[in-house]
């Protein structure tokens, strides 16, 4: 493991980044966390674009997904992703507040690896976030990549 | 009444056309003497000008506008009078004998007739046209229903008195009833008499009163045509077999009086001939001529004349009532008998010897033949022989009935001498005509001819006559019978047949009613209750013919559409439809005529409809179409339904409002989820840092609030869970499936199990049926309602929790009982409410939300939830579900 890929973390609430680094802290996970404050942003990371134009090519281990943001919200990044051959191997996870139905059900009919409900309480939260983290980021075998 | 004219066009002007050229015609006839005007077949009597005059008013009546426009009214008014005071007049010369010189007798003198007062017109006619007169002045004027029910009988009279004129003709009336009233009406008067009446009728039948028939019933009137029928018929009948008799008795009466007649004549000849031979024998014998010659020679020895003597008696005793002979000087030799001195009558017969046939009582036969030898003359002889079996035969007309007789007469000039015969015990003479100008008989047999005839005899009676000469010795004869004995007997069997058609009429006329009577009650009834149904529906119900038009329009339908019923009957359909409808109306109508093809019919339709004052407003509409003889048939049932349609309006409004605040609720919901866990994660994620962070720098107050902090993180976070379930279950569609409550109990029980470890609970659960519903939703209720049982029975050592159900009413009631802390029922009614709690969050946790929910779940199936406690004993809660089915 030389190359330790990142976590991208897409999330608006600037509150949410901090409570969720504290989480991924105290589950000491190696992985570089990278933060998208809106889909936007997101996409511009995943395709290169922007501020990210001169990162490094390797894509993301996992990619944690706030539904409601500005301009484009998580469901549009996912879909954009999912309709790309070469993102749509990225695993998503929502993480979200919302246990509507409705936005399950579209998260799962644009293919999402798996969607997390943030608890209000502060310890499941840590609890939820970081079995998350373990799982996608360590236990997960990730797709190879492409050395194209 | 309007005072357009009723209209009198076609019908009635046609008539009064014909009329006035008919009276014309036979007008100019009498001044220019043409008898083919004035009547119209010969022999039959002519229309008096009195008639054609009157023709030519009722025509130019007929011909006027008939309406009660005053100018017009006083034209038929004033033609009217005229006729009735022509009539009147005539009416009362008849019926007093007098002669008002209102005739026109000179006028008339140059045809033969044999009205007995020249010009005169009948009885019957001049009724007819009173009557005429009387509907021409009283047809407009027709002010109460007597009167129009006496112009209906009085132009019912014109048309009769035309009828029975015409009958008169048929059955030969004026030969065989001279005493029918209606037998001297002219032929071409009775026809024209029917024309008028025709014309009348169609003059006044379009007027307002001639609308109300004068049988309100229609079984009447049924029976009144069928009663009509019937009496034409049996008239018909009657008259048909009338003249058939008529027919077969005259040939055989005919054949009887011409055989007669022959057997007569040749008699007649015979018998002369044979007297003729006897005269000759008697002048012819030579020994008398002898005698005679000596005799007159003066060489008389007594024995001559004694001789001659003796032939004169032997002569007397042969049938001779009177011989003589005398010589060349007409002195008398011998003479014996006695002759006639001064006959009634005596003519003298064609035969050689030139005798006379005279009549002294009886006939009798004298010859004057002069007696010559091979010498010459020797005298003559006079000679009168009876003839007895002559005289029988002309006073016994054997088997020709009472009237029977026999004549015998000669021309004599312009005249007929006849001898006496049986009815006329007196030599007579007669013209060559009767009073109608028709040869007589005798004039046809002394012109040669022989035939059998009906016609009127020197006594203007008529008669069935044979005639023939009598060989060719001058005379003729004629053997005959009177027409009304000869007619006698069909009469009283034509007396006797009508009475029985008449029976047989009336007969069948209330046999008709007693038939139709009741159909037509059955009938009324059935159109009554439709006329009360369809009249008395809220519906509008209208009902047109093949054609579009309308024909029946019910109260409803004139209060929709604003329209009189008298407005729109015969309308066509399209006046209650839009202008843009029409068209498309017009082409769907025809379609269904040609094809039977409707798109519309059977089905109940939304339309637009146009009502009096334009104003198009929406209707529900059902058509049924039906089919008779006459044709194709609608009626449609139809109803405003602007007050439905706005209700409609009001209700999709309504929803829309309800989809919006339903929209608004779903965002809200959302954003409760969303926005409102976000900051409530946050709080309690930094307070938690912060302790993990501070904590031992903080006090111990400060760690407490940081406690409470988290506590009432958490129990808010738990009413937001709550409060979204709560609006979900109102909000998501209901999946309706079969739902097996025993089932379902148990899985909640099981899943409560978690919440029960430890505690005592004594679980009693009766057998549940399966019911509709959400599955999912009505899991929800009994988690609600069986955890609260769990959560209120905590203070009791035993719990004691029982769920069971009964049926009633249709209703499934189904109930959860503990033993549990129970409530007050003062607050019975906050029991189901939101975030309502009965007990302290210290002594029962809980956000009084799981009850609305059991409350709310239950409502969208159709139940109801109550519940009954009682505190420190224990509660029931009662919910129900209907029935499965």
């Amino acid at each position: 493991m030389t190359s330790v890929r990142p976590i991208l973390l897409v999330e608006d609430n600037p509150k949410d980044v901090e409570l969720i680094f504290a989480a991924l802290r105290k589950s000491n996970l190696a992985n570089e966390v990278v933060v998208a404050r809106d889909g936007a942003e997101a996409l511009d990371y995943l395709y290169r674009r922007g501020k990210f134009q001169s990162r490094n090519a390797e894509l993301p281990i996992v990619i944690f997904l706030d539904l409601k943001m500005p301009k484009v919200d998580g469901l549009e990044v996912l879909k954009q992703m999912k309709n790309d051959a070469a993102l749509k191997v990225v695993p998503v996870v929502m993480l979200t507040s919302s246990r509507e139905e409705a936005d399950l059900v579209k998260s799962y009919e644009l293919g999402v690896n798996a969607y997390v409900v943030k608890p209000v309480g502060f310890q499941q939260f840590v609890d939820a976030i970081k079995q998350t983290g373990m799982f996608w980021a360590v236990i997960n075998e990730p797709p190879p990549e492409k050395t194209s | 009444m309007s005072a357009k004219p009723f209209d009198s066009t076609n019908l009635s002007g046609a008539a009064g056309a014909l009329l006035a050229l008919l009276g014309g015609a036979a007008m100019l006839g009498w001044w220019l003497q043409l008898s083919s005007l004035v009547r119209v077949v010969p022999e039959y009597s002519p229309m008096v000008f009195n008639a054609a005059l009157c023709f030519v008013l009722a025509g130019s009546a007929l011909l006027t506008p008939f309406s009660v426009a005053v100018r017009h009214r006083r034209i038929t008014t004033v033609l009217g009078g005229t006729l009735v005071t022509i009539a009147a007049l005539v009416l009362a010369e008849h019926l007093l004998g007098l002669d008002l010189g209102i005739d026109w007798t000179a006028l008339h003198a140059w045809l033969p007739d044999s009205n007995p007062k020249p010009g005169r017109m009948s009885a019957g006619t001049a009724t007819a046209f009173l009557m005429s007169g009387a509907v021409l002045i009283f047809a407009t004027r027709v002010r109460r229903p007597w009167v129009g029910i006496a112009v209906r009988l009085m132009t019912l009279g014109v048309g009769a008195i035309g009828v029975l004129g015409l009958a008169g003709y048929l059955v030969n009336a004026p030969l065989i009833f001279p005493e029918y009233v209606f037998a001297t009406i002219a032929v071409h008067t009775a026809v024209g008499l029917l024309l008028l009446a025709l014309g009348l009728w169609s003059a006044w039948k379009r007027a307002e009163w001639a609308r109300t028939p004068l049988l309100a019933r229609e079984d009447d009137r049924i029976t009144f045509a069928g009663a009509t029928v019937l009496v034409a018929i049996s008239l018909a009948a009657g008259i048909a077999s009338f003249a058939i008799l008529q027919g077969r008795v005259q040939t055989l009466v005919g054949d009887n009086v011409h055989a007669s007649l022959t057997r007569r004549t040749d008699m007649f000849r015979d018998l002369i001939e044979l007297h003729e031979v006897n005269a000759r024998i008697a002048a012819t014998r030579p020994a008398m001529l002898r005698n005679l010659r000596v005799i007159h020679a003066g060489r008389d020895d007594g024995s001559n004349i004694a001789n001659v003597k003796a032939v004169v008696e032997s002569f007397l005793k042969q049938g001779f009532r009177g011989i003589a002979y005398h010589d060349v000087d007409a002195k008398v030799i011998a003479s014996g008998g006695a002759f006639v001195q001064a006959p009634a009558m005596a003519v003298t017969l064609a035969t050689p010897d030139r005798p006379e046939l005279l009549w002294n009582g009886g006939f009798l036969l004298r010859h004057r033949i002069s007696l010559r030898d091979s010498t010459g003359e020797v005298g003559t002889m006079l000679a009168e022989q009876p003839l007895p079996v002559l005289t029988r035969l002309a006073q016994n007309v054997e088997g020709l009935g009472s009237t029977g007789d026999m004549g015998l007469c000669v021309l004599r000039g312009e005249q007929l001498d006849c001898f006496p015969q049986r009815l006329n015990q007196r030599a007579f003479s007669t013209p060559l005509v009767n009073s109608a100008g028709e040869k007589l008989p005798m004039t046809r047999a002394l012109r040669g001819e022989t035939g059998t005839i009906i016609t009127r005899d020197y006594r203007q009676q008529n008669v069935v006559a044979a005639y023939g000469p009598v060989g060719d010795i001058g005379l003729g004869m004629v053997v005959k019978i009177d027409a009304a004995e000869v007619f006698q007997p069909i009469r009283e069997q034509l007396q006797l047949a009508l009475g029985l058609l008449f029976l047989l009429a009336a007969g069948g006329t209330l046999l008709l009613r007693s038939r139709i009577r009741p159909l037509a009650t059955k009938l009324r009834e059935s159109r009554e209750q439709f006329r009360a149904v369809a009249e008395t529906a809220s519906d509008a119900i209208i009902s047109a013919d093949g054609h579009g038009n309308i024909f029946h329009f019910n109260q409803s339908a004139e209060r929709i559409f604003g329209y009189p019923a008298k407005e729109a009957l015969g309308r066509p359909l399209t006046l209650l439809m839009p202008e843009r409808f029409q068209e498309q109306h017009l082409a769907g109508f025809q379609r269904f005529l040609a094809t039977r093809q409707s798109r519309i019919i059977g089905k109940t339709l939304e339309l637009v409809a146009r009502n009096k004052a334009g104003k198009e407003f929406p209707i529900e509409i059902s058509i049924a179409n039906w089919e008779t003889p006459e044709g194709s048939f609608f009626t449609a049932i139809l109803r405003d339904i602007t007050t439905r349609k706005d209700a409609d309006d009001v209700l999709k409004r309504r929803t829309a409002e309800l989809e919006a605040a339903n929209k608004e609720l779903e965002a809200f919901s959302y954003s409760v989820s969303h926005d409102l866990r976000a900051p409530l994660r946050h709080i309690d994620g930094f307070s938690d840092m912060l302790r993990d962070e501070c904590g031992p720098a903080l006090n111990d107050s400060g760690r407490r609030y940081l406690g409470i902090i988290s506590e009432s993180v958490e129990q808010m976070g738990k009413l937001i869970d709550d409060l979204l379930v709560f609006s979900k279950m109102g909000r998501v569609e209901m999946r309706q499936t079969q739902v097996g409550m025993d089932d379902l109990v148990k899985e909640v029980v099981r899943e409560l199990a978690g919440e029960t470890n430890g505690r005592k609970i004594e679980w009693e659960i009766h057998s549940l049926p399966d019911v509709r519903g959400d599955r999912s939703m009505l899991k929800q209720v009994w988690v609600n309602l069986l955890s609260n049982s769990v959560k209120y029975t905590r203070p009791r050592d035993v719990a004691k929790i029982q769920i069971g159900c009964s049926t009633r009413s249709g209703e499934l009631e189904f109930y959860v009982q503990d033993n549990g802390a129970g409530f007050d029922m003062k607050y019975v009614e906050k029991l189901f409410g939101v975030f309502q709690r009965l007990h302290r969050a210290e002594e029962f946790e809980g956000t009084g939300v799981g009850l609305a929910n059991v409350r709310r779940i239950v409502t969208r199936h159709g139940g109801r939830t109550w519940a009954h406690s009682k505190i420190d004993e224990g509660s029931i809660f009662h919910f129900t579900l209907p029935e499965a089915r």
